[in-house]
Parts: C-alpha cells; structure tokens; sequence
C-alpha cells in the first residue's frame, strides 16, 4: 500500500511524496515509517508517545486519527494520507471593551496600591484600568465567596455584587476566612461588605440579602461583566447557569466537597455552558443530600482563589483559561487535572435548538430523583416515636444506617449496622428477609433511596424508613440509656 | 534570515478575505517558490459558527488537494495565514501547538472590519519572533518587521 504524505511534512521524511510499505494497519504504517526515517519520531510523536497535534492520517476521505482506529485493518485498495492539521486561534481578549478602560484613571494612592500589577507587562496601566471599571457580581459570601470576594477586593475589582440571604454561624468560621467571631448572627453580606471596605474603602460593595431563584437571578446578574458562583448547592448552580446564559454574561463557577473542588468557565465567547457539562445532577444517591459532605478548612481558599484568578484573567484578557474545561484537584492526594467540555449541540440552553427562554423554577428533588413521587409513596415508615417504642420492647428488627462515616461519627446509632448506599445491592444477603428492615439516614430522604434501591435489586423482605431521619430523632429520650443522642 | 517577498496580488486576497469574514477568523494557504509568496488560496474555516470567531480550522483534505495542484504548477506550499479579528498579529498558545517545522505562519490583524498590519512567524528558530517580510506594493517597498 501507499503512504502519500503532503509536502509540509515531507522534510521529515527524506523529501519523500510517497512511502511503500505492506503494514495493514495505522500502527504498522507508524511503525514502519519511523523504522524507515528514525528522525520522524520526534516530530510525530510527543515526548509522552501521543500523536502531535498537527498531524491527520487519513485512509482513503476517512479520518483514522484516533488511536482507536490504529489496530483496525485498513480499507483495501486506499492509501494512506499523512496530513498536516492546521489550526489555531486569536489569543484571549478581555471581556472589558477598551471605551470603559480607556474612561478610567488612577490617583497616586491607586499607583502605589497597584505597583505589583503594573510591574507585570501582561498586566500594566491597561490592565489595571480593566480591573478597575469591571463589575462583578458574586453569589454566595460562604467557604468559597470568602477568597473570592477578598481578592478581587485587593485586587482592586471596581464593584463587587454579593447575594447571599444567610447569616454568619459558628460553624461558618471553620472555612469562611472573610467572616470573624464577631459577625456572628450577622448578615453574611453585611460582614462581607465591612471586610471588603478595610481592604479599600473606593470599591463599590453592592449586599444583596437576598437568595437568589428563578423569579429574581436574571435581575441580579443583568448588566455586570461576570458572575462567578461560589454557592453550595446544584439547584442554585442550574439557576444561575440558566441566567447567565440567557443574559450572556460569562459564568466562573467553582465547587468543593470533602478534599476535591472544580473550576471551570462557562458562557464565554459561546463556549460550553454548567449544563453541556452536567446535564442532570449526580444520580441519585451518589452524594449525600447538597451541604452535608464537608471540607477541608483551606480546600475552598484554594478553589475560590483560582477563582479569582480566572475572573481576573478574563477581566483582563491575558493567558489560558478553563472554557471549555473543567479543572479538578484534589487536595489530599495532590492531583490535579483538565477535562475537556464539549459544547453540548441538544444543549437545552446553549444547543442548536434550545428550549429553556427564561429562568425557570424547578423541582431539584424530583430533577435528581429525591423526591417521593406516587410509587415509591408506597414506602412504609416509622415515626421518630414508633421507632423509638419498638427499640424500648426490643423488637427484632435489623436498623441500617447508610449515612457517610462523618456524619456517624458525630452521631452514632446505637446497634445499627453500616452499609453504605452504593454496597446495598451486593451485601443485601447480609439482611434478614425475616425480620422487619428500618433504613436511617440524616434527613429521611438518601434512606428512601436505600429502600428503593433494594427493591429495584429484587430483596422481599420488609423495608422501613425512619420518617424526617436521625434529625427528627434527636429530642426522643430512652428510658435505659437517658439521653442517649 | 532572508526576507521573505509576498507579491501585492496574494497581499490584496488575504486582506479581502479577513474583511469578508470578519468579525470571525478567515485562513488560507500561501504558495510560490523559495521565499517568494505569490499566491493566497483562501480555505474554508471548518470550525463551527459559535467558535469561528477565535479559531480556524483547515480541512486536511482541501490542504492536499490544494498543494498536489498548486506542485503540478511549480508551486510550494510556503506558508498559512489567518486572521486575528480585533486582537494583535500575535500567535497564541494554540497557534504555537500546531505549528509545523519548516512551513511559515502569517497573522493578519484585523480591527473594526480594516486590516492592520500581517506579521509572519516560523517554529524555528523562535516562534514567537516574527520575521522579516517584504510586501511588493509596486517598486517602493522594503524589507520590515
């Protein structure tokens, strides 16, 4: 067979226009090319072995780039093509048109307080003048909003918007770094705004106390520059996906959970959108209900920080950014890595034919499949109390707990045994069929979701819930044992 | 280095087609002989609509079809060109990632609808250090940056 190879790439192969060889195969052509031009290997392969990106074969019209295709025999009668890819791109632009940099300027204090950027040629005068006549709304002044709205404040980000209707607790201060001990029972905005005028009193901090849903986030958000999600929940991120990109306003979004968080950008240039990526929340049962999975103190500082940094960049128009990827790190065994997001085309907002016009209410629980629809109802269940006088008679009943280790370990269940969601299906013979089974969980609801999963894997025996979960049991006291929880 | 020489003709048609496409990213293929361009062949940008502003992209196809009739002319495939709608004749990242050895990359700029100023880079020795072109605007010209 023939090995045609264009002319850009001829140099490599001792100016040859044509290769024969009787590989049948992509693999058995690379091989024998390579074996042939020893030097060819450096400029097809890179260092790691992968094909370079410049580089197409071809079998006949069909592209066989992909190493799947290398091992399958190739098409009888056609020849090879090894062909440049050409390709590339205007470099990042920044999301600030030049009208409004070009309307700002900087007093004495601005140019000492700035040195640091100026100092940076990407940066300069020009790039801070982005920075400064930027506005940008932040939703969420909780783990990750607190090195968020910090940096862009130092930053010198000339209005900051913050939404967030919660007030600041005690638990909020193990990872809410913009937030102190005495803001506690404060408005986490109002807190927010006192921190952000000691960092530099001329940032215009916009508090909006308020939580952010269907009827108010396209209001919200409409006519700033950027929105960057630093909220907990995936009803919100869906939300505010949807605003963004009804109203075309680029999206930073970032979330953690335990020791990993993600960053990407969406909404950019027409880039890929959270739903390209997600089209459906986690399946049901895979993640404990919204906040309850925890994280490390610093993970948010460190997620929210590069954040901030992709806002910046933006902002300013300068370097790589994560459109169209998804960075993922995770910080207990320090790994890091890039995803690529492909524009999703039957995107329901982003697609070629979208169907979501306006920022809609939905059912999160039903979204996901939380929900008690009409036939999981059927589900029997224990009140707090029923549960609490069968334990008292001693009733033989076998209680599962399937909430995650943290959770049990702040609050254990007395002769419960522990199988985890994911492992019910496969350990379901170490359960009685006899005896009546009463799934627990935090809420009552990933417990639901325990018996309904049991069901599906075909186990007989009786299942119960415990309605409203370990929660609604907290005030039942035991006779034996006092106040056992 | 020797200056490379573009003739006016393959000046004028890759001006022509970074107005027509603009505010999206027009490219094509630049032949002639040595270090002599005299032809542009504009080729379709193959990236899809919503992204055509930032990226280009070449069917490898249409490339060897072009350089196989361009060589029954005495022609070489002596480069590619591309525009850069309102963004400096600077190759970015994914610029540099597929650029190939021995063949020369142009970036016109291209601001509000009007050309601005073409600058030509090579992989070797320094890809981000233009070279010296020459564009032959009748006789008075020179060689520049």
């Amino acid at each position: 067979m023939q090995v045609l190879i264009s002319a850009t790439l001829r140099g490599f192969f001792g100016k040859n226009a044509a290769f024969s060889t009787d590989a049948d195969t992509i693999r058995g052509v690379l091989d024998a090319l390579t074996g042939e031009y020893p030097d060819a290997k450096k400029v097809l392969f890179e260092e790691g072995g992968t094909l370079r990106s410049f580089i197409r074969i071809y079998a006949g019209e069909h592209d066989w780039t992909a190493t799947e295709h290398w091992v399958k025999p190739l098409p009888p009668g056609k020849d090879v093509l090894l062909l440049p890819a050409i390709a590339g791109g205007a470099p990042a632009k920044s999301i600030i048109p030049d009208e409004r940099r070009k309307a700002v300027s900087f007093d004495d204090a601005e140019i000492e307080r700035f040195e640091k950027h100026f100092m940076l040629s990407e940066i300069g005068v020009k790039g801070q003048k982005r920075i400064k006549t930027a506005r940008v709304v932040v939703i969420g002044a909780g783990a990750l909003g607190a090195p968020v709205i910090q940096y862009l404040a130092a930053a010198g980000v000339g209005t900051i918007k913050v939404v967030d209707d919660d007030e600041v607790s005690l638990s909020n201060l193990q990872s809410q770094v913009i937030h102190s001990t005495r803001d506690l029972k404060r408005p986490k905005v109002a807190s927010a705004k006192d921190t952000v005028r000691n960092i530099n009193k001329t940032i215009v901090f916009e508090a909006e106390a308020v939580r952010l849903d269907a009827g108010n986030a396209a209001e919200l958000i409409d006519g700033y520059d950027m929105v960057i999600d630093c909220t907990d929940n995936y009803k919100t991120r869906y939300l505010i996906n949807d605003a963004c990109g009804l109203c075309g306003i680029p999206l930073v979004f970032g979330a953690i959970y335990q020791y990993e968080g993600q960053v990407g950008v969406f909404h950019l240039n027409d880039g890929p959108c959270y739903r390209c990526a997600f089209p459906a929340p986690p399946p049901a049962g895979l993640v404990p209900t919204c906040a309850q999975g925890g994280a490390i103190s610093p993970l948010p500082g460190i997620i929210g920080s590069i954040q901030a940094n992709e806002a910046l960049k933006l902002i300013i128009g300068i370097g790589e950014h994560l459109s169209g990827k998804l960075l993922i790190i995770d910080s207990l065994y320090l790994k890091s890595r890039i995803v690529e997001i492909k524009k999703n085309p039957s995107c329901p907002l982003c697609g070629t034919h979208p169907v979501i016009t306006e920022v809609e209410d939905f059912d999160y629980e039903e979204f996901c499949g939380l929900k008690e629809t009409e036939e999981e109802a059927v589900i029997e269940g224990f009140t707090p109390e029923e549960l609490a006088s069968r334990i008292e008679n001693g009733d033989a009943m076998t209680i599962v707990d399937v909430r995650e280790p943290h959770e049990r370990a702040i609050l254990r269940f007395p002769d419960a045994i522990v199988i985890p969601i994911g492992q019910l299906a496969r350990r379901q013979n170490e359960l009685d069929p006899e005896k009546d089974t009463i799934f627990i969980c935090k809420e009552g609801k990933r417990s639901i979701l325990a018996i309904n999963t049991l069901r599906e894997a075909g186990y007989k025996g009786s299942l119960y819930n415990l309605k409203g979960g370990i929660d609604a049991m907290k005030d039942i006291m035991f006779s034996h044992e006092g106040a056992w929880l | 280095m020797n200056c490379f020489t573009c003739s006016n003709e393959a000046y004028e048609e890759m001006t022509k087609e970074a107005r027509r496409a603009y505010p999206k990213e027009c490219c094509g293929i630049l032949f002639g002989r040595e270090r002599e361009i005299r032809y542009a062949f504009p080729v379709q940008n193959v990236v899809s609509a919503q992204n055509s502003r930032r990226h280009f992209e070449m069917d490898p196809l249409i490339v060897y079809q072009a350089e196989c009739e361009a060589e029954k002319r005495g022609m070489e495939m002596l480069g590619i060109y591309h525009s850069h709608p309102d963004s400096p004749p600077i190759p970015s990242s994914e610029d540099l990632a597929y650029m190939i050895p021995g063949i020369s990359y142009w970036i016109l700029s291209v601001e509000q609808g009007i050309e601005k100023e073409l600058r030509g880079y090579a992989k070797e020795p320094d890809p981000k250090k233009p070279v010296p072109i020459r564009i032959e605007k009748g006789a008075a010209a020179s060689c520049r940056f």
